[in-house]
């Protein structure tokens, strides 16, 4: 029943593109939410990994549910980089809408993430005098808890979007790059 | 019972843990355990195996969390550095849940990492009394970051999963080439893939057989013309995709067509199942089919002329003959070398 099918560059890629991720978004909270270099990379790494998780449990409830056109189209893009024809209508449309609902996605869960993951790591002493929280009352963990899940303050969700934008901007990028390998301009794109 | 007492003696004598309190006191309870559940029964017996995985679960994540050598890079206990006892007994708590029967499964794998996550958590989540506590805020960056590397890691066996689900439903992928995959990757062994198609002629050659051996010439010619022709193809076709059993989600994109040209006597009848499925090589339709040759030639008949009594036909000697070649085409006589340069160009 077991084919030698393994998904390495699955692996591969999806490390790289954490990688590119974490250094990117790690970077713009050390600048303009003021944490330590050392606190904007352990935050960018936490929501990342968080992202992908749920990204992955979404990909495996969906390729579950697909009706079975748009299933063999994914499956033929996993396994050979193409969207074989006949294609059925509104194939595009489907992919662009989905691509568009994922960096949406993204972003709602790396905003919340931030924000909770602030409330679960710090101290109370510290989480007065964090520049993630408007707060300034000390509190428990749990007050800490629910405040993170109900407020966000709007600088936040700033930069946050523009980590998120930032990064799939690069990641966008280097698979635009690994397209042109395979699709070298002047050869007829089907 | 003396049995017992002698081979408690002997255990006592020759596998002496060090004290009583030890993790090789608990290695002994399982193996102990295990030897009295071949002599219980039923729901004793279950127990007692039950007995016996807890404590070499217990005693092995005891073992390899004092023993140094299970850490990567140790230098000196301030130093501790990175344990892999909790991913050792991970093993054998994943195997304990899921696969006791000796079975390895999916759920084995797939939970494998989170379950080491959880050990290696425990002692963070373990208080003063033993109470249950929440981690002090020091280790909770650690404790999510180690959490969400793990689930990762879940995530990637379950994707392995998935991908041999779908070679499930779509077997004829595997002969096709992955070279250009972002995602997968095929060794390359030996023994290739012969398409579905194959299968699919294979179950139509006998019906079509039914249909034109013996039958009158007239009749097998009428049957052969282009309407009746591809109404008895598509006819025997969704009777050959019905009959192979299981039916997979492929079958739906394997088309079958047919050509027909006159020899020498009677026909030639090209039957060709073309997969419109997902493909590596979108220009080159035909390389992604499968043939199988059929000839129909006209022989006087076998059979006494009083079988036929009401015979009408002008030519009432003559019927059908219908002889098949073996499937030709895509993974089956096209050398593998030849597949490639085409796709690489």
């Amino acid at each position: 029943m077991t084919e030698p099918v393994l998904p390495l560059q699955t692996i591969l890629f999806q490390v790289l593109f954490l990688f590119v991720a974490i250094a990117l978004e790690a970077r713009v909270f050390h600048r303009r939410l003021r944490l330590t270099r050392k606190h904007s990379v352990q935050y960018a790494t936490s929501i990342n990994l968080l992202t992908v998780v749920i990204g992955w449990v979404v990909f495996f409830i969906v390729q579950d549910v697909l009706p079975p056109d748009l299933k063999s189209q994914l499956i033929g893009y996993i396994f050979f980089d193409r969207l074989f024809t006949p294609r059925p209508p509104g194939l595009n449309l489907t992919i662009a809408l989905a691509g568009i609902g994922m960096f949406f996605a993204a972003f709602v869960i790396k905003l919340k993430g931030l924000e909770l993951l602030d409330a679960i790591v710090r101290t109370s002493d510290e989480w007065q005098t964090s520049p993630l929280s408007s707060d300034n009352r000390q509190s428990g963990l749990v007050v800490r808890l629910r405040r993170a899940a109900l407020q966000t303050s709007a600088n936040n969700a700033m930069v946050v979007l523009l980590a998120n934008a930032y990064s799939h901007t690069a990641i966008l990028l280097l698979l635009f790059l690994r397209f042109l390998q395979f699709n070298p301009l002047g050869r007829e794109i089907i | 019972m003396k049995l017992l007492q002698d081979i408690y003696d002997w255990l006592q004598k020759n596998l002496r843990p060090p004290s009583a309190f030890s993790w090789e006191t608990l290695i002994l309870l399982s193996l102990f355990s295990l030897y009295m559940a071949f002599l219980a029964t039923q729901w004793v017996a279950e127990l007692l195996v039950n007995f016996a995985w807890i404590f070499l679960i217990l005693g092995v994540f005891w073992g390899t969390t004092s023993a140094n050598q299970f850490r990567v890079g140790y230098k000196s206990p301030v130093e501790p550095g990175f344990p892999l006892s909790p991913w050792i007994t991970g093993v054998l708590v994943s195997m304990y849940i899921f696969s006791r029967d000796g079975q390895l499964r999916q759920e084995t794998l797939v939970s494998w990492p989170i379950i080491s996550a959880i050990i290696a958590a425990l002692p963070d989540f373990v208080g003063e009394g033993p109470r249950l506590k929440i981690p002090v805020p020091q280790k909770r960056q650690n404790l999510v970051i180690l959490f969400g590397t793990q689930f990762l890691l879940s995530c990637w066996f379950q994707f392995y999963f998935v991908i041999q689900h779908w070679l499930g439903d779509y077997p004829s992928l595997m002969a096709d080439d992955f070279h250009q995959s972002a995602f997968v990757v095929k060794r390359e062994l030996a023994n290739s893939t012969i398409p579905r198609g194959a299968l699919i002629l294979n179950t139509i050659e006998p019906k079509l057989y039914e249909r034109l051996d013996g039958k009158p010439w007239p009749q097998v010619e009428r049957l052969l013309l282009q309407d009746q022709r591809v109404k008895l193809i598509n006819a025997v076709e969704a009777e050959a995709k019905q009959q192979i059993s299981p039916k997979i989600a492929e079958d739906a994109y394997w088309e079958v067509n047919s050509a027909i040209s006159s020899s020498n006597s009677g026909y030639n009848l090209d039957l060709r199942a073309i997969w419109q499925g997902p493909r590596a090589d979108l220009q080159n339709q035909e390389n992604y089919s499968v043939g199988k040759l059929c000839q129909i030639t006209p022989s006087s008949v076998r059979t006494t002329p009083a079988a036929n009594p009401t015979n009408a036909q002008p030519t009432p000697a003559a019927i059908g003959n219908f002889a098949c070649a073996p499937v030709r085409g895509w993974g089956i006589d096209q050398p593998s070398a030849k597949r490639d340069s085409f796709i690489r160009q």
